[in-house]
């Protein structure tokens, strides 16, 4: 059988970089390959050579048996590969419809919009994916974050795609979400597309994939049948070591105060009457699916989107409607990582130190005057210690891996020395090894009496990191659960509204 | 994490300097993208084409007059690092004039100096003030609250004034912001320099530098890290209208009299040189002494310009013709 894909050899250096000293992937048709390896491994840039966006300085590709050396991501679209990005690639002010015909409208012969016609296409394309929750006419900065992921898939498959390539799908979706995704895919496979399938949830791989290819330091480590393999050998070959990702949360202290306490708190997009209590100490999770609100809670809180009734205390000062905003919050002891990195998270622009620092300025300086030297040293503390892969502490963001920048976020917690940390997808993108790494820093802050919350769509990753949970359905907090009392499934069930009568919260 | 430093250690050897040399360079290059060459073969022509360019006298003629564009100059950068820009700045310094100088024919004596710079300097920035609160509140486009702005300033210039230049200005006030100087150095200098060490200062080692880039580089962003992007905003406007208003009651004395034109180009050129200098026309990127660079290329090339008799038309064509290879140039270092 002829690959669909046949890539060898591929070479990328960036000033002060080798992103690919050996890339290969090879795809056959029905296929879905998982392609793994840790943060700056080269895995996007490998997509983005495959796709044409970025020349790759050696190497050769074949495609459908052809040589294949697309010039710009026009040409690969034409030849039916394609990409949803890890960065969403969405036009904010347009609607879904018009996001999905973006530069290749449908129109009439005088050159007039067929904008019926697209309208027709794109709602029995949502129709068909079961993307239920998202109108076609559905502005983009009104959805969500896993909403515009969903939206990019549908870009991807509006016309069936011979390739699909897709970047860390799964990296901003609750299992429901995912599930979904799964099925689309396996269709696709079913019908003959090749599938490459970028993950750092290694359990997708035994679920979705057909074969992996792992990649290490920019380079081909192994292609493996999927049934052929354990999590474990994976993570080994992508990292050269043995990682475990078992991590419990420190123990409680009796009597530890109330840092965060909200009661009656609603918002104006659906949010009711939340209540939800973290003690110093205390690692408290937050889940629900995708609508239920938790997306919300972060923003809330932290004064973004406006409170509409209720209180929150936090610190011991107490806040009502119009009295929450994000600079009064950071000065006095609260952090929030936001789950939208690009948009809301880095500045693209600026090296990395400053991204780490933004947040901690005030404690770095006298008088408004900076302490730059301590500045770097502790940046350079967390760049180590987190792992992240950057040439120095100079770097643009931007030209750092995805997870990196993640791990930067993070790191820019670290520095504020805050009481209360709000987390959203704190490890969204970010590899098994850092994961861990991330856990045990999270551990950290609350043994050192900090009150974390985690909002997160990973139940697993809430399983394993908190001490207590809070299951989100139709904006209400409906159960609560210890972490060491609670099944995955019960969990689960929960985000669907089903509860005992003694866990109702 | 390996360390780079090093290249720059005193009592370096031969190779090492040529190393750190090159390096310097592909810094610039990076930092400022076609100026370096631009202003490599601007000298180049003009030591060729005209004889006076390279000259003791010709250079205290080219620094005098870059001082005034200089500052304008870093005034526009630091909106322009905070994602907007100052179309108000020539009418700002058109104001400016009038004001300083009718105050200071009003009053005589050094009093009357001094309180004429102090209400010039008010005067400019309050207009940058004005910029900054309007667009710091209600967050609209700096396109057009400064270009209105610029309508509002020089409309109440030329009523002020009728219209004519106000002439008379004491010859102390001259003597101590043109023609005086301070320890050998004219004053004009000495004012130029402090505010570039001022400017320093406050971009890369105070926390109002790191917020302006913040707040250029994603204000959303930099809202959600706790970073005061109105407050950083409104100051912004209004540290450039003072230092435009300081840069126009420098001119006040070297013209010698109240202008209500006398910001003329300003705005367009200051951009221009911004641009040349790498300061990003979508904010958050760009160094202080890129624009200064900047500003000393486009009076450069304007004194070789006049030397070698072209029009002051034709200038106009040639700075408008570099402003867009600026900005192309700009896209084109920063695009993804
Ligand atoms: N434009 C660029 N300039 C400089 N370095 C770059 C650029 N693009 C990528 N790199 C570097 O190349 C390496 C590989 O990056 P890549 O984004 O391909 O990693 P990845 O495997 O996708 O990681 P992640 O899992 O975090 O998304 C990283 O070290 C990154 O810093
Ligand atoms: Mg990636």
């Amino acid at each position: 059988m002829t690959p669909i894909l046949k890539a060898s050899g591929i070479q990328k250096s960036f000033p002060g970089v080798v992103a690919l000293a050996n890339g290969e992937l090879s795809v056959n048709p029905g296929e879905v390959h998982g392609l793994v390896g840790e943060n700056g491994a080269g895995k996007s840039t490998l997509v983005s050579v495959i796709c044409g966006a970025t020349p790759p300085d050696a190497g050769s590709i074949e495609y459908l048996g052809e040589p294949f050396a697309p010039r710009s991501p026009r040409e690969a679209y034409n030849a039916g590969i394609r990409v949803v990005f890890q960065h969403l690639s969405l036009i904010p002010f347009l609607t879904v419809t018009e996001n999905l015909y973006v530069g290749r409208e449908l129109s009439g012969g005088l050159g007039f919009l067929n904008r019926g016609a697209m309208r027709k296409r794109v709602d029995a394309t949502l129709q068909e994916l079961g993307f239920a929750h998202i109108g076609g006419q559905d502005r983009i900065i009104h959805l969500s974050t896993s909403q515009r992921f969903l939206v990019e898939v549908a870009k991807a498959v509006l016309y069936a795609p011979k390739l699909l390539i897709m970047d860390e799908p799964t990296a901003a979706l609750n299992d429901a979400e995912t599930e979904l995704l799964f099925s689309i895919t396996r269709k696709l496979r079913d019908e003959g597309s090749g599938i490459v399938w970028i993950t750092h949830r290694l359990e997708e791989l035994a679920q979705i994939t057909d074969r992996i290819t792992v990649m290490r330091d920019g380079a081909w480590v192994e292609t493996v049948d999927s049934a052929d393999v354990t999590r474990d050998a994976i993570i080994s070959s992508m990292t050269g070591r043995k990682i475990t990702a078992e991590a419990l949360p420190p123990p409680l202290k009796a009597g530890a105060p109330v840092y965060l306490r909200t009661s009656g708190v609603s918002s104006d997009d659906g949010l009711h009457d939340l209540g939800i209590e973290v003690h110093s100490g205390e690692v408290v999770g937050i889940g629900g699916l995708a609508g239920s609100g938790i997306e919300e809670v972060g923003r809330l809180l932290f004064g973004v989107t406006p409170l509409r009734a209720g209180t929150v205390e936090i610190l011991g000062r107490t806040y009502r409607r119009g009295q929450l905003s994000p600079g009064k919050l950071s000065r006095s002891g609260v952090f929030y990582l936001p789950g939208d990195r690009m948009g809301e998270g880095i500045f693209d622009v600026r090296p990395v130190l400053e991204n780490t620092s933004v947040s901690a300025l005030p404690q770095l300086s006298n008088f408004g005057f900076l302490r730059r030297g301590e500045e770097r040293s502790s940046v350079r503390g967390f760049i180590e210690r987190l792992g992240i892969k950057t040439r120095s502490a100079g770097q643009v963001i931007d030209k750092l891996s995805g997870g990196n920048q993640q791990k930067v976020l993070f790191a820019r917690g670290m520095l504020t020395k805050a009481d209360v940390f709000i987390l959203e997808e704190p490890t969204q993108g970010v590899d098994v090894g850092a994961k861990a790494d991330i856990y045990k820093v999270i551990h950290e802050l609350a043994e050192n009496g900090a009150a974390v919350l985690v909002i997160s769509t990973d139940t697993r990753e809430l399983l394993t990191i908190c001490h207590r949970l809070l299951a989100v359905h139709d904006g209400r907090v409906i159960a609560s659960f210890n972490a060491d009392e609670v099944t995955e499934d019960r969990l689960v069930s929960a985000y669907f509204g089903q509860i005992d009568e003694r866990e109702t919260a | 994490m390996k360390s780079t430093v090093g290249t720059s250690a005193a009592g370096s050897s031969e190779p090492r300097t040529i190393q750190g040399v090159t390096k310097a360079g592909i810094l610039v290059f990076r930092k400022t993208g076609a100026l370096l060459p631009l202003f490599l073969i601007m000298l180049l022509y003009f030591s060729f084409a005209t004889e006076f360019f390279f000259t003791e006298r010709n250079f205290g003629t080219v620094t005098t007059q870059a001082v005034y564009f200089t500052i304008i100059v870093i005034a526009q950068a630091i909106v322009m690092i905070s994602g907007g820009f100052d179309l108000s700045v020539g009418s700002n310094v058109s104001l400016t004039s009038i004001i300083t100088a009718m105050v200071v024919v009003t009053f005589s004596g050094p009093g009357g100096i001094l309180l004429a710079v102090a209400l010039g300097l008010l005067t400019g920035a309050l207009v940058g003030a004005a910029n900054g609160l309007i667009i710091a509140i209600f967050r609209v486009s700096p396109l057009i609250v400064t270009l209105a702005m610029a309508s509002v300033v020089s409309g109440i210039a030329l009523i002020i004034t009728g219209g004519g230049p106000i002439f008379n200005l004491p010859l102390e006030f001259r003597q101590a912001l043109y023609t005086g100087s301070v320890l050998g150095m004219p004053s004009p200098w000495l004012v130029a320099l402090i505010i570039i060490a001022v400017a320093y200062v406050v971009l890369y080692w105070h926390r109002f530098g790191r917020n302006l880039y913040a707040v250029g580089g994603n204000p959303q962003s930099a809202h959600i890290a706790g970073v005061p992007v109105r407050w950083t905003l409104f100051l912004a406007y209004t540290v450039a209208g003072l230092l435009v208003g300081l840069a126009a009651v420098l001119l006040t004395a070297r013209v010698g009299s109240g202008e209500p034109n006398l910001g003329g180009q300003l705005a367009l050129q200051s951009i221009a040189a911004a641009v040349l200098g790498g300061i990003s026309l979508r904010g958050g990127q760009g160094v202080l002494w890129g624009a200064i660079l900047g500003a000393i290329f486009l009076i450069m090339l304007r004194n070789g310009l006049d030397l070698s008799g072209v029009s002051s038309y034709m200038q106009m064509v040639i700075t408008g013709m570099l402003l867009v290879l600026a900005v192309v140039v700009d896209r084109y270092m920063n695009r993804n």
